[in-house]
């Protein structure tokens, strides 16, 4: 009796790690879709790429372009986290 | 006395025989330990499966995500003006930006030297930003030519999937002008044309017929009917045949076609009445055409490939066109009262339809195109050899983009002499190849080497480093006990190859030298290949080389690895393993 339950406690730790490790190999990917889909339904500056400063017709400064859409979708929008598993130290 | 039964006694044989055996090699007390160690084992071995699929999918979807952001980016930078050649108005370029990614990366593994493994991770995606959807592309305006981008392990191939050629047909003009050896009459005034047809065209003499009065235009020579008097009060009339280019347009089968036609003869809807009769000077049907048979000569070597019976469920079929700008009028005059007056001079087609092609400064009664896209020449003569329609750019019917910068059409007759077009066959990749058009696939070849280099010429040399059960002091913190370290320092040389379509010249010139004219490399983009032939010497075995011979980039990628993995036990308060390591004597 006292061997089937400590077999039972192992097993039951074993699945309980199993399932944390899917959780957590899901996690990563869910929030990675959820950060890109969040990033590119974020707000914008509504006057991107608008002049500010006009002088004698030319315009001489501007909102920044990358205040617009560029935010939105920025291809780097996602950096892995760092591993302490992988050594690139001397 | 008690009867032993046999069966009884059989029995107990066994059993004490299970028992010794049972108690010597199967021992109850520890079946517990073996059955948590074998499926610990295969839990363990499962783990490590999920954790590297786990990597494999995170590493994947990255590269899905960034392949579509990039190319959204791709598009909305080069449409937007903020990349590329077309200044503050952008280009057309990336209008719809295709986006392929190959990356080598390393697998989670235990290795000995760590991982060492690499899987590649490919994804494509493609964005349009609508900004410069119809953006008019003029001929000349190479910036504006489409652009796929490829991406190997971070090197950037801009590949072109057009370029815009001269496309010549004839050599033409009045022998006033230039008295061509052909000539009979090259005296000031004489109206006598000459044309010299571009071998490399298929050539129809009997294409046009110019008529008017002899009081307008004095035509004397090569006429079916001549001028005998040219006085302001003469009646007679002229008319003589000209020659032009034979252009091919398809037309395919659908109600919205009604060129479309599967039989000659009959008075169906589908007939290809009129069919053009065999060519003769003066002899025509105006809007006649190729007969059925020859619409079905698809690849035009004068054989028929479509039977009859299968006609009407083909998709689409060849159409005569003739170089001859239809949209063509001579100038004529106004009258009193300033209403126009047609020029009597007239030129209508014997065969074949010509062509509609308003320029792009046409702001008003502007004619709607017809035929903007034609295949030239036969499969045996022209250099095309694709049997494909290339799109000829307007501006070019006005002037050529380049020296002499000549007029397209004849200002006579509305002969075309010369356009340009965009050969969507004659980029560095032809994204139109079909299963049937000859030649190597092009694009990503299957293909890959890689080479894993840990020892390079020079003094230092690279490694593969295993250190087991060793004390020392790791660097900058001497409170750590390294129990192992495993790592290397080397670098994977990744061979692919990508077959072009075309050598267009923008990544080696003529004289094998990597191209790096800033005209087609501007800023912000560089030219990825980095040496000219003679790819497998040994100057250019690690190099990024094009084989000109072979219309081919070898794609060296150079991946430094210097990682690893390290077990480290803290030792802070521990009396074992916490001192000093001694000096150096």
């Amino acid at each position: 009796m006292l061997e089937f339950t400590f077999c039972m406690i192992i097993l039951f730790l074993m699945m309980y790690g199993i399932i944390m490790v899917f959780r957590w190999v899901g996690l990563d990917l869910g929030q990675r879709q959820k950060a890109h889909e969040a990033l590119l339904t974020s707000p914008i500056d509504p006057n991107y790429g608008r002049c500010t400063t006009w002088v004698l017709g030319v315009c001489t400064s501007y909102v920044n372009e990358v205040t617009g859409p560029l935010t939105q979708i920025d291809p780097h929008f996602s950096t892995p986290a760092p591993m302490n598993a992988v050594w690139s130290g001397d | 006395m008690e009867k032993v039964n046999t069966k009884d006694k059989k029995s107990q044989k066994t059993k004490f025989y299970f028992s010794l055996l049972t108690s010597h090699f199967l021992p109850k007390k520890a079946q517990t330990a073996m059955e948590l160690a074998v499926f610990g084992a295969i839990l363990i071995f499962v783990v490590g499966a999920i954790v590297r699929q786990a990597l494999s999918a995170g590493y994947m979807q990255n590269q899905q995500l960034r392949a579509m952001r990039q190319a959204m980016t791709t598009s909305y930078r080069y449409s937007t003006g903020l990349a590329g050649g077309g200044g503050g108005s952008g280009d057309a370029s990336h209008q719809t930006a295709s986006v392929l990614f190959v990356e080598d990366r390393l697998t989670a593994e235990s290795a000995k030297y760590a991982a060492i493994d690499r899987t590649p991770y490919v994804a494509s995606a493609a964005a349009t930003y609508s900004r410069n959807l119809f953006l008019p592309v003029d001929a000349g305006e190479d910036f504006n030519l489409p652009v796929s981008d490829i991406f190997i392990n971070g090197k950037h191939f801009p590949l072109t999937t057009a370029r815009f050629k001269r496309v010549h047909l004839v050599d033409m003009g009045l022998c006033s002008d230039n008295c061509d050896p052909t000539c009979t009459d090259c005296s000031g005034g004489s109206t006598e044309l000459y044309q010299i047809p571009d071998p490399a065209v298929e050539w129809e003499p009997n294409c046009l017929e110019q008529t008017g009065p002899c009081a307008s235009m004095c035509v004397r020579q090569d006429c079916t009917s001549c001028c005998t008097d040219c006085s302001p009060t003469s009646t007679q009339t002229f008319a003589r045949t000209l020659g032009c280019a034979k252009l091919y347009d398809v037309v395919y089968n659908h109600p919205g076609f009604t060129e479309w036609c599967n039989h000659d003869g009959g008075p169906s809807l589908r007939s290809c009445d009129p069919v053009c009769p065999p060519s003769a000077p003066g002899v025509g049907v105006p809007g006649c055409n190729l007969s059925a048979d020859e619409r079905f000569d698809l690849d035009r070597d004068g054989a028929t490939d479509v039977p009859g019976a299968e006609r009407g469920d083909f998709s689409w079929q060849w159409y005569l066109v003739m170089g001859w700008d239809a949209g063509f009028e001579l100038p004529g005059g106004v009258d009193a009262l300033g209403n126009p007056i047609p020029n009597p001079v007239q030129a209508s087609l014997l065969r074949g339809e010509g062509i509609v092609l308003e320029p792009s400064s046409c702001k008003r009664n502007c004619k709607s195109p017809r035929h903007p896209s034609v295949d030239v020449g036969d499969r045996n003569s022209f250099g095309d050899l694709d049997l494909k329609r290339e799109s000829i750019m307007v501006n070019t019917k006005e002037r050529d983009p380049l020296p002499p910068n000549a007029n397209g059409v004849d200002q006579t007759t509305g002969i075309i002499k010369q356009f340009w077009v965009m050969d969507r066959q004659d980029g560095d990749l032809d994204l139109t190849r079909g299963d049937s058009d000859p030649g190597l696939d092009p694009g990503l070849q299957k293909d890959v080497k890689m080479y894993s280099f840990v020892r390079d010429s020079g003094v230092d040399g690279t490694y593969f480093r295993v250190e087991e059960g060793r004390l020392y002091a790791a660097s900058g913190d001497t409170s750590q006990y390294i129990r192992t370290a495993q790592k290397k320092d080397q670098i994977d040389l990744i061979e692919r190859v990508v077959q072009l379509s075309n050598d267009t010249g923008r990544f080696c010139t003529d004289t094998e030298a990597v191209n790096n004219d800033p005209g087609v490399w501007p800023a912000g983009l560089s030219n990825p290949v980095e040496a000219c032939g003679n790819c497998f010497g040994a100057g250019n075995i690690q190099r990024t080389c094009m084989d000109k011979n072979f219309k081919v980039i070898i794609v060296r990628s150079r991946v430094a690895d210097r990682r690893g993995r390290k077990w480290i036990t803290p030792t802070g308060g521990d009396e074992t393993v916490d001192f000093a390591v001694p000096g150096v004597p």
